[in-house]
């Protein structure tokens, strides 16, 4: 068993479990969470194997969030988050472990959701602005650029860029293009990793999108700026796992204000009813 | 007051204040769908609620553990499910540990008119505010064939009243069967909840039935890899999933179990309990 924990402001497993149970001011909280595939009561479309998704919107425990329009920073309060409590006295916060269980195999994305924007339009072929400040994660490193499709786009293939400032600062970079619209690339809720400039590990902001043809339908998508945090493994239907620093998994800090918000890597096209928790400790 | 350290927990599973032994005889469970042990017959058979009732640790179908002496804290810290019967295994999935906090029954499922028989459920005598808290409707006795849906309505984790949640699957197959846990989503910025005050359904499943409000806390989660998976599930092994959970005074422990696929089976678990 592991003894050493990758932060300081944990000092052993032995402090881990005190504080899990309530000692040391730990205030332990385990977010339980439900989400189904229902977007206010209507099923939303079928997944597609391989394409992520995003459960933002999505039916369950805690409710369901809604689509963003102008650039907006969510936080902890925004309704779609796990809405987890910030830490009290000084303290930070931490995820410890962490379980998904569903009807479908998968990999459940807990993220912290720093900006979301969502007015874009699948016919636009001229830049399209994203904007927005960030408040937390602010030096940018590990944060990704995620295009979130809100209302389908259209069923003709292009391909997108973003224009963003990186980790250094520097403003005008340009990710490299990937696909959108058509078959995988346009439904709702599917969400479209852009990858970032050589030498770029992270995002401080996005100035805005630009589509190189119409994907035929406007539909509606947009922007997120997600900082993964932690993966939880369900590798088969009903087969989950209770993942924890005891195993190996690193313990990532929730930021004061973080909004916790889940994306999902289907690995088939079974529309998921997803169960799980997230376990946090102060320190 | 907490667990100090991790000799004090391995000294608390070697020596636990309580043992309980538990065993469903014939557990049916749809493929893929969550379905509660508590009606179930075995050592503690419960009974399907009907006025709103607040249920406890002497109520049948609980898990019966005694309460902590006064002064200490009880927690829950090591798990063991199996199956009991010759030649079998455990089926895989997983299984979630509530503390059943209220509950009622006496809804049927062929009126699509807003029904509060035995509604608002009664009060939270345990994580009164409702936050975390999670409500189900809880299939009694077998529902309809017809596929619809249902909504709720609700009092929130702020005490905010007449929240309704979002649509959810009613009736048909792994929507209908007994036991069955079909949770109510919450209206979009909430959290938990702290009544139900009434349930209505979109159309007639075809069968009344029986169904009710089941307000939970969900505690422990124990993933089941692999059919057949018997090991004694502690926090330090990483058998118990979600920590290693407080149980309150009182508290109406029930398993709700989900399998890979359809079965019914003899399931037989064991809960260690520690106090400080």
């Amino acid at each position: 068993m592991r003894e050493e924990l990758p932060v300081a402001a944990i000092a052993s497993v032995s402090d881990l479990v005190n504080r899990l149970t309530g000692g040391s001011s730990g205030t332990p909280e385990t977010l339980w969470f439900y989400k189904n595939n229902r977007i206010n009561g209507t099923a939303d479309g079928a997944p597609i194997a391989g394409r992520m998704m995003s459960f933002w919107r999505y039916d369950g425990i805690p409710g369901g969030g809604t689509a963003p329009t102008s650039a907006a920073i969510p936080d902890n309060t925004t309704a779609g988050g796990l809405l987890q409590a910030d830490p009290g006295g000084g303290r930070q916060k931490w995820i410890v472990g962490g379980s998904t269980f569903g009807i479908a195999g998968g990999a459940l994305v807990v993220y912290d959701r720093l900006l979301h924007h969502g007015n874009a339009s699948g016919t636009v072929t001229t830049a399209q602005t994203v904007g927005g400040t960030l408040t937390r994660n602010t030096g940018g490193v590990g944060n990704q650029i995620w295009v979130e499709v809100y209302s389908q786009i259209g069923a003709t293939g292009t391909t997108i860029t973003a224009s963003y400032t990186n980790q250094e600062g520097t403003s005008g970079r340009t990710t490299p293009a990937v696909s959108i619209g058509g078959t995988g690339l346009r439904e709702s809720s599917r969400i479209i990793p852009l990858p970032l400039a050589a030498g770029d590990t992270g995002v401080q902001a996005v100035a805005s999108v630009t589509l190189t043809a119409t994907t035929g339908t406007a539909g509606a998508f947009g922007v997120t700026i997600a900082r993964p945090l932690v993966v939880l493994q369900a590798a088969l239907p009903s087969f989950g796992s209770w993942q924890s620093f005891l195993d190996g998994m690193q313990i990532p800090e929730v930021p004061t204000d973080a909004c916790l918000a889940l994306a999902y890597h289907p690995l088939t096209t079974t529309a998921p009813e997803q169960f799980g928790c997230v376990a946090m400790v102060e320190a | 007051m907490p667990i100090s350290s991790v000799d004090t927990y391995r000294t608390m599973l070697a020596a636990p204040s309580g043992l309980v032994h538990s065993n469903k005889t014939a557990l049916t469970t749809p493929a893929l769908r969550l379905v509660s042990h508590f009606v179930y017959a075995g050592t503690t058979t419960g009974v399907a609620p009907s006025t709103a009732v607040v249920p406890t640790n002497l109520t049948a179908g609980s898990l019966g553990q005694s309460n902590a002496p006064g002064g200490t804290e009880q927690f829950l810290t090591a798990a063991q499910v199996d199956s009991m019967a010759s030649g079998t295994t455990l089926q895989a999935g997983f299984m979630i540990l509530f503390d059943r906090l209220s509950h009622q029954g006496g809804l049927v499922a062929n009126v699509a008119t807003t029904q509060t028989t035995n509604l608002p459920t009664a009060a939270l005598t345990r994580y009164t505010s409702g936050a975390g808290v999670w409500a189900f409707v809880e299939v009694y006795s077998l529902i309809g064939t017809t596929a619809t849906s249902f909504t709720a309505s609700y009092t929130n984790q702020a005490g905010t009243s007449g929240r309704t949640s979002a649509a959810q699957l009613i009736g048909a197959v792994g929507w209908r069967e007994q036991g069955r846990l079909l949770p109510l989503a919450l209206q979009s910025g909430d959290s938990g909840v702290r009544s139900v005050e009434s349930v209505t359904l979109a159309a007639t499943t075809g069968t009344a039935g029986n169904i009710g409000v089941v307000l939970a806390k969900p505690l422990l989660i124990l993933p089941i890899a692999a059919a057949g998976d018997p090991f004694l599930r502690t926090y330090l092994n990483g058998g118990l999933g979600g920590g290693i959970p407080k149980i309150e005074d009182n508290a109406c422990l029930f398993w709700a179990h989900f399998t890979t696929s359809g079965t019914t089976q003899l399931v037989q678990t064991t809960q260690w309990f520690g106090t400080t």
